[in-house]
């Protein structure tokens, strides 16, 4: 009875830890068995305790990383290790409902070291409250996972990451949402899906990441240059979308998830189907999602043709013995997003015309029909993985990934000459490999070397408008953490090089085949301190560059919908950024607790898109010239968390983000910047109700506070100036019903329920129309556990 | 086993290296395709009665948008006298006026003139709900003076009938001197 207990918190954990129990839950079936391979005969034992109470905790699980070995607490709280070596260790010890303690000590004879954990009023109400505690980088850094990831779902991922502070997203129309880090996006945000560099279209304003976003249990985000480990190009930071650890007991689970969304009458349908066999160390997943929307709409008018939908599948087939193992994945992500019909317009008039009007020139009725203006967008991921363990120091891993994007888009107009193809067509292949030793020498010493490619070869049919070209890179990295008591220094460095081959047709029509060769390197050094009385302090500086884009060299054409010429500059050369960011974390505290980082990234020869004096005067009339250009820029701010909790039930959530941006080669602001923006929530724990026939109850209420960005002007909004700032009021309630053994999990987020009418500068289509109503998000989640005879 | 799996995983490594970096065509991108553009908005004016001489002027933009700026046309014009106008769209030298009247309930042109005293400009074709299309007109020019013509033809389905309606095909501006 006690052990189905443990074994169902066990489950669980996933859910509560940030970072140890993908290790922890690998690790737990090998005690016992991995214990007689060093004889060192000591013993190490105690309880695991409340700090308050001195309530001995069950089901605890206490991970000596240095060994590898994990242990569980018994029934009355107490643990071992036995066969230790003589040596520093250092303790995780873990609970639901209680923060992540780590406790170091010299053992030296066997012995007997009782283990405390603080009471977390946060986490017994399983939400994912940042824990910077269990912080493994000196980099900032970010995840949403648990019950915040919970409240998020039915959003895209762009939607999604706009929870955590420092991120916000930039935004075409309703559906489709580009992250933005600190003021960054693009090429410069680095997307990690399920381990492997997420390589699409990026350089488009309007092409939104391809990646379910359901189909992740943590989003995490390392805000600055993260170039070192992933490659470079990650300016601004790194996302991680990763999904669950494997199953690692005998037996087979799923999920079933419905979501429907109010405006825009949205439904989704996803469910998770996994297992583990008996006999052979094999473990298997299958996820799927579908998705339907219609217009969506604003409190005053329908938006005609913002309807989507999405279709995912993924699969996952892994293998896992002690010292070696291997994984396959395969994912398929498939959409199609109407646009704005009235922001597809000719030339600056137009656009001025429809500022003027105020609100789109044709707005219709609810629809669930996509007409032209739309993307078809498909994105398939194949990733082949494998690893051994290096004796005890660690492991070698090897990935190979296969990335497929096809990028399809309609105009508004038929085309006479071939009437269903599409007048914009793009095709991605890309191929990376990696190979990285993952370390942890006896010394206190940890990290991981390695060397990656990536091929990548771009097609188009069609207008042009990045040309073809055919890319190789190569790099080669290590990185290191030291740690020793309270201090964790690390330092990385990394080479890459890119070679570029381009065929492209000028304006006369004929082929040009112009190479490029870039060398960037990438470097970051940073030191985490725990300065004790809760006080964690954290220090990085690092270097990133990125090679100039395809698109940033060569665009050359229309941009409809925002009535503008881009043009690109095949002399740009690379951009190099210096980030330096530190972090101060208040933790484990009863009440008070909290974390504010701060950066000031300056970038050499930082690219972007300028606004020109000069129309570019056409048949059709003048269009607003835009040419990519390079300058000096300064991007600086900070980022806030807090949370205060009044009583054990009753706590209120913070955050806020500030980025300043100037490009101070010519004393200009920059464009597209995210405005200052605080969120508050205070949540309410209902606990169980209704004699335990529901548990886990909860409400909460909350809004968004949005400033003007007044760091603008003509120069950087040429038509329009930056949107007002505005308020959004939110809230949301869920609870988990018991209808016998299976449990339901329902839970509703309402968004703008004021019903504000209010336009966001980073929209590409605030031109247009204002943006979308009260929304309301309705989500039943059914989890299931099969019984398997034993 | 690690021995045997090091170099087990370089190869493996080094070959999906040789394959990658090895496939692929060798395709030059499709020439760009010579679709329904506009590059030309061409002014007819015949006079009325026989008062003055025929006027032809073309706002051309024939390498397209990002290429050479269309130069903008010059008409010198009789005072007091009326032209019959005739407005030609063409990709090049292919008309697309066809095209535009057979999409009449969805086009129409508009006329400004500046100063507004330079000229009147009045639509004589129709589309088929009687609602004038702008492709033939006649120009009744004034006093002598100098400013511009500026010719807007219009792509409005469903919103036809205002001038800051719907989107822009062409969007021409004409120099005109009008003598004595």
């Amino acid at each position: 009875m006690l052990k189905d207990k443990i074994l169902r918190k066990l489950l669980l954990l996933p859910l509560f830890l940030t970072v140890i129990p993908v290790v922890a839950q690998s690790m737990l079936p090998h005690e016992g068995t991995a214990g007689a391979v060093q004889d060192c005969g000591l013993t190490i034992s105690g309880k695991v305790l409340d700090h308050d109470t001195r309530a001995v905790l069950p089901g605890a699980t206490i991970y000596i990383p240095q060994l590898d070995r994990a242990a569980i607490a018994d029934a009355y709280g107490n643990y071992h290790f036995h066969h230790v070596c003589q040596g520093t260790y250092t303790l995780k010890v873990s609970f639901i409902g209680y923060t992540t303690e780590s406790y170091s000590y010299r053992i030296t004879t066997s012995s007997v070291r009782d283990l405390q954990l603080h009471s977390d009023a946060a986490m017994l109400r399983s939400v994912e409250v940042v824990s910077t505690r269990l912080l493994s980088e000196s980099q900032a850094t970010e995840v949403l996972s648990g019950r915040e990831l919970e409240q998020t779902r039915g959003l895209s991922l762009g939607e999604s990451l706009k929870e955590l502070p420092g991120v916000s997203s930039f935004q075409t129309g309703p559906n489709v949402s580009k992250p933005v880090i600190h003021g960054m996006s693009g090429s410069r945000v680095l997307i990690l899906n399920n381990g492997v560099r997420h390589e699409a279209q990026q350089w488009g304003d309007e092409h939104a990441p391809e990646i379910d976003a359901l189909a992740a249990t943590e989003l995490k985000v390392v805000k600055g240059a993260a170039g070192v480990r992933y490659g470079s190009d990650a300016i601004a930071g790194t996302i991680l979308v990763n999904p669950s650890p494997m199953p690692d007991s005998a037996g087979i689970s799923g999920n079933i998830g419905l979501i429907g969304n109010t405006n825009g009458r949205m439904g989704t349908i996803a469910g998770l189907l996994q297992g583990r066999l008996k006999q052979q160390p094999i473990s298997w997943r299958l996820h799927s999602s579908l998705k339907k929307a219609g217009d969506s709409h604003t409190p005053d008018y329908n938006l005609k043709n913002t309807g989507f939908e999405e279709q995912n599948l993924a699969a996952t087939l892994g293998y896992n013995k002690e010292n070696f193992g291997a994984e396959a994945y395969y994912s398929l992500f498939h959409t199609k997003i109407g646009l704005l019909t009235s922001a597809h317009i000719g030339n600056t008039t137009d656009l001025l015309n429809a500022i003027d009007r105020g609100r789109p020139e044709k707005t219709g009725e609810f629809s669930y029909k996509i007409a032209r203006p739309y993307q078809d967008v498909s994105h398939q991921l194949l990733k082949l993985k494998g690893y051994h363990t290096t004796g005890d120091l660690g492991k070698l891993l090897f990935t190979y990934a296969f990335q497929q994007n096809i990028r399809d888009e309609y105009d508004k107009d038929v085309s006479k000459v071939n009437p269903n193809a599409p007048e914009l067509h793009l095709d991605l292949m890309t191929h990376t490999t990696e190979l990285v030793w993952e370390h942890e020498l006896p010394s206190a010493i940890s990290g991981s070397m390695g060397v990656s490619t990536l091929w990548q070869d771009n097609t188009y049919e069609g207008r042009m408008f990045v040309p073809f070209y055919r890319s190789f890179t190569a790099g080669a990295f290590a990185e290191e953490k030291w740690r020793k008591d309270n201090v964790q220094l690390e330092a990385g460095l990394r080479y890459d090089f890119k070679n570029m081959d381009v065929k492209r047709r000028d304006s006369l029509n004929s082929v040009q085949k112009p190479s490029f060769r870039f060398h960037n390197l990438s470097g970051s050094a940073g030191a985490l301190v725990d300065a004790g009385y809760h006080f964690t302090f954290g220090a990085n500086i690092s270097y990133a560059s990125r090679a100039p884009h395809a698109n940033e060299l060569f665009a050359n054409g229309i941009h409809h919908g925002t009535a503008a010429y881009e043009r690109g500059d095949h002399t740009m050369v690379s951009e190099h950024a210096v980030n330096v960011s530190a972090t101060i974390n208040y933790h484990t505290n009863p009440k008070l607790n909290g974390g504010i980082s701060f950066f000031y990234n300056t970038i050499s020869n930082f690219i972007y898109l300028q606004p020109d004096t000069v129309p570019e005067l056409t048949i059709s009339g003048s269009y607003l010239s835009y040419f990519y250009k390079q300058a000096d820029s300064r991007f600086y701010g900070a980022d806030l968390n807090l949370s205060y909790a009044f009583t054990d039930k009753l706590t209120l959530d913070t955050k806020a983000s500030i980025v300043r941006a100037y490009n101070f080669e010519e004393d200009q602001y920059l464009p597209n910047i995210p405005a200052d923006r605080i969120n508050a929530e205070l949540q309410y724990e209902l606990g169980e109700l209704g004699k335990g026939n529901f548990s886990d109850s909860f409400v909460a209420i909350g809004g968004l506070a949005v400033a003007r960005q007044n760091r603008s002007d003509e120069q950087t909004d040429p038509h329009m100036k930056a949107p007002e700032a505005y308020f959004l009021l939110q809230a949301e309630a869920g609870t988990k019903l018991h209808i016998g053994r299976q449990p339901v999990e329902l839970s509703i987020s309402g968004n703008n329920l004021l019903n504000t009418v209010y336009r966001d500068y980073q929209n590409r289509l605030r031109f247009f129309a204002t943006e979308t109503a009260r929304m309301l998000l309705i989500r039943v989640n059914l989890p299931l556990l099969f019984k398997t005879r034993s | 086993m690690k021995k045997l799996l090091r170099p087990y995983l370089a190869v493996l490594l080094m070959g999906s290296l040789i394959t990658t970096t090895s496939c692929g065509g060798d395709d030059d991108p499709a020439p760009v395709v010579d679709r329904e553009t506009i590059t030309t908005a061409k002014l007819t004016l015949e006079p009325q009665g026989k008062v003055g001489t025929a006027v032809t002027a073309s706002y051309e933009d024939l390498d397209g948008p990002g290429g050479n700026a269309p130069v903008i046309p010059q008409m010198t014009l009789k005072a007091g006298v009326t032209y019959n106008a005739t407005l030609t769209i063409l990709n090049k030298t292919t008309s697309l006026n066809s095209e535009i009247i057979a999409e009449a309930n969805d086009h129409q042109v508009y006329y400004t003139s500046t100063p507004t005293s330079l000229m009147t400009v009045t639509v004589t074709d129709k589309d088929s709900q009687n609602r004038p299309l702008g492709l033939t007109s006649t120009i009744l020019t004034g006093n002598a003076g100098t400013g511009t013509l500026k010719v807007v033809l219009k792509h409005q389905p469903g919103t036809k009938g205002s001038a800051t309606a719907g989107e822009t095909d062409v969007d021409a501006t004409f120099n005109v001197v009008v003598q004595q």
